[in-house]
């Protein structure tokens, strides 16, 4: 597997197949004696943005500081993953995850209020 | 991407001082596609083949259009007065569904449309 | 037999698709300004759209990813990122500008003035992608879209000089005016080559799940349905050109296109041409709205799709929501449509590199097309297109702003 190709910016999927993120980064744990492991993928704006910059990523920490969102990136244990084919498959549900943190808060504070989004 | 952009402005901007013999084409240019706008949408209306409310909003645009016109050349040319002046008469016909009196209208349109032209082509001849 | 349904019916939509308001305001410039000398650009235009539209249909039905999927996996993030804003920006232009024509249309109907327009019909617009019937709605516009095919009919009736036509399919310079030929040459292949087409049209594929048994509809549907929308670009091009440069009207505003067609059909070309407009704006502003939900959505691994309901994809309904009402600005503040049209289709042709290019080389990569890579011809007139028309636009914008 190449991880850069076949794994960072792949779309990222829960087991029933529902969309929740894509992987915006993957980390490494260094182990002194030991070969490196593939410890976990980040997904999340944070993520993200320090990919673009640093400044951006520091901006939207704050942002999230005072919104009271996970400032950190979300982290998947690697044994979560399943499968890399065309998507990532993570073994969990993803509507109990902080990935969909901001879906979940527009879909309840702002598109249930319209009508015909209940 | 350099390459390209570096004539692209230079072009660009010999292209920003435009005399006023080019002013003059490009109005006159503007003044003779709308005076021929107001004639053909007269036309169409005296033939009931365009609803009133755009025949008088098309007609009003013209006026506007060829107004525009006359005043960045700054000029008191008979024949552009005569023609601000026909095109107000169109409205007034289409205003008051007069079908018959627009016919003399149309008839004085084209003949201040020829004499635009000429007036053009000597301006052409002259640069 | 439901092969055939589905290419008949995808035909259908990309007739639709291809034609909007830029194909239309295009096509009329250029026929009142230049007479027939402009059609090389549209024919250039339409065989470098079928094969970009062939190809991400291509894309999608063998490596199951959209466009937007595929690029950002690639080439990373901090490269999609760039086409991602020029885009976005792009389409904010041109759904102005769908939205202004649909207003246009509106106001020729009925004269009142198109500003009161703009918002009940990006609301009407919002409301069908709401109600997360769009399947189903655009094969219905797309069957009214057919009634843009009145100027081919056109076409017949005003019998033009065949030997004048087959002559200026090859590119010509004019005599004068030089820039602005250039600018509207830009304009006419930013129209045809809309980038918003193939992310659109590779979701569409992915979202019907295509696979690789769909490759020969994929080709039917992308050569027929850009063939004949252009065939249509093409009559209003002709019919300006019959009718309106004769008169010496060169079009600098919708209503003198209005009047292209009450020379051949009377009374019902006015209508037509108002409804003909409407309808290939509207169905271009949806496409275009719901493009712009994807390409986002798509580059951060959100859900979306055209038949969700918005509590099923919750991010994905509030940025097509906030862009179609956003998007009216650029009428409400007064902008012409018709400059406003020209001015966005050159900018696409601008940005085309910056989609174009990643496209190529996902398209040559075996990854992602296995065996179903480009040939050279289609890398060759693609590249080709792409070339022309940036180097065209570099040079012919700042003419037309500076110049004029």
């Amino acid at each position: 597997m190449h991880l850069i190709r076949d794994v960072l910016d792949n779309q990222l999927v829960d087991r029933n197949q529902r969309k929740m993120g894509k992987v915006d980064g993957i980390v490494i744990e260094l182990r002194p004696g030991q070969p490196p492991r593939l410890a976990y993928l980040e997904t999340g704006a944070t993520a993200l943005a320090r990919r673009l910059h640093p400044r951006l990523y520091q901006w939207i920490f704050a942002l999230e500081r005072r919104w009271g969102k996970c400032e950190l990136p979300y982290r998947i244990p690697w044994a979560k993953v399943r499968d890399t084919g065309i998507d990532v498959e993570i073994d969990v549900e993803a509507e109990q995850t902080p990935a969909l943190d901001y879906e979940r808060w527009l879909r309840n504070h702002v598109i249930k209020h319209i009508p015909g989004g209940k | 991407m350099k390459n390209f952009l570096l004539p692209g402005l230079l072009l660009g901007l010999t292209a920003c001082g435009q005399t006023s013999q080019e002013k003059l084409t490009d109005a006159l240019k503007t003044t003779r596609s709308w005076a021929a706008t107001a004639q053909m949408v007269g036309e169409a209306w005296q033939q009931g083949n365009v609803p009133d409310r755009y025949t008088q909003q098309t007609l009003v645009k013209s006026q506007q259009e060829i107004d525009k016109s006359i005043q960045e050349i700054n000029t008191k040319n008979r024949t552009l007065q005569n023609l601000k002046q026909t095109l107000q008469e169109m409205v007034t016909c289409v205003e008051q569904h007069d079908k018959e009196k627009i016919t003399l209208s149309l008839q004085q349109i084209k003949l201040e449309q020829q004499q635009i032209e000429d007036w053009a082509k000597i301006q052409g001849e002259q640069s | 037999m439901s092969k055939i349904l589905e290419i008949f019916l995808g035909i259908v939509t990309s007739i639709g698709g291809f034609l909007d308001v830029g194909a239309i305001a295009t096509s009329a410039e250029a026929g009142s300004s230049f007479g027939f000398h402009l059609l090389w650009a549209i024919v250039l235009g339409t065989i470098c759209v079928i094969f970009l539209v062939e190809m991400s249909g291509r894309l999608a039905a063998v490596s199951q990813h959209t466009l937007a999927d595929a690029v950002r996996e690639r080439f990373g993030f901090n490269f999609y990122v760039f086409p991602l804003i020029a885009e976005v920006i792009v389409d904010f232009l041109v759904l102005g500008a769908e939205i202004g024509g649909v207003c246009i249309a509106l106001q020729l109907l009925t004269g009142i003035d198109l500003r009161w327009w703009a918002l009940p019909v990006a609301f009407a617009i919002w409301l069908l992608l709401w109600k997360g019937t769009f399947g189903l709605i655009e094969n219905g516009i797309s069957l009214f879209g057919l009634v843009t095919l009145a100027f081919v009919v056109a076409i017949f009736k005003l019998r033009p000089d065949l030997p004048a036509l087959t002559q200026s399919l090859l590119p010509s310079l004019p005599h004068q005016d030089t820039p602005h030929y250039l600018f509207i040459a830009v304009s006419i292949l930013g129209a045809l080559i809309s980038p918003y087409l193939f992310y659109f049209y590779s979701s569409g594929a992915v979202e019907d799940k295509w696979d690789k048994s769909y490759l020969g509809v994929n080709r039917a549907v992308a050569s027929l349905g850009m063939g004949f929308g252009s065939i249509v670009s093409i009559g209003v091009l002709i019919v300006a050109a019959q009718v309106l440069q004769p008169r010496g009207i060169t079009v600098d505003s919708y209503e003198q296109a209005a009047l292209m067609l009450t020379q051949p059909f009377g009374y019902w070309g006015f209508i037509l041409f108002a409804v003909s407009l409407g309808i290939a704006c509207f169905g271009a502003a949806l496409e275009v709205t719901l493009d712009t939900a994807y390409i986002v959505a798509q580059a951060l691994g959100w859900n979306w799709g055209e038949n969700l309901h918005p509590r099923e994809a919750a991010r994905f309904s509030s940025i097509y929501t906030v862009f179609v009402f956003s998007a009216t600005v650029l009428i409400l503040i007064g902008l012409d449509p018709l400059q406003l049209t020209l001015f966005s289709m050159a900018l696409t042709a601008v940005i085309l590199p910056t989609v174009i290019v990643p496209f190529l080389v996902l398209m040559n990569d075996r990854k992602y097309v296995g065996d179903h890579k480009n040939g050279w011809i289609s890398n060759g007139v693609v590249v080709f297109t792409t070339i022309l028309a940036f180097v065209l636009a570099i040079v012919a914008i700042p003419l037309e702003i500076f110049g004029g």
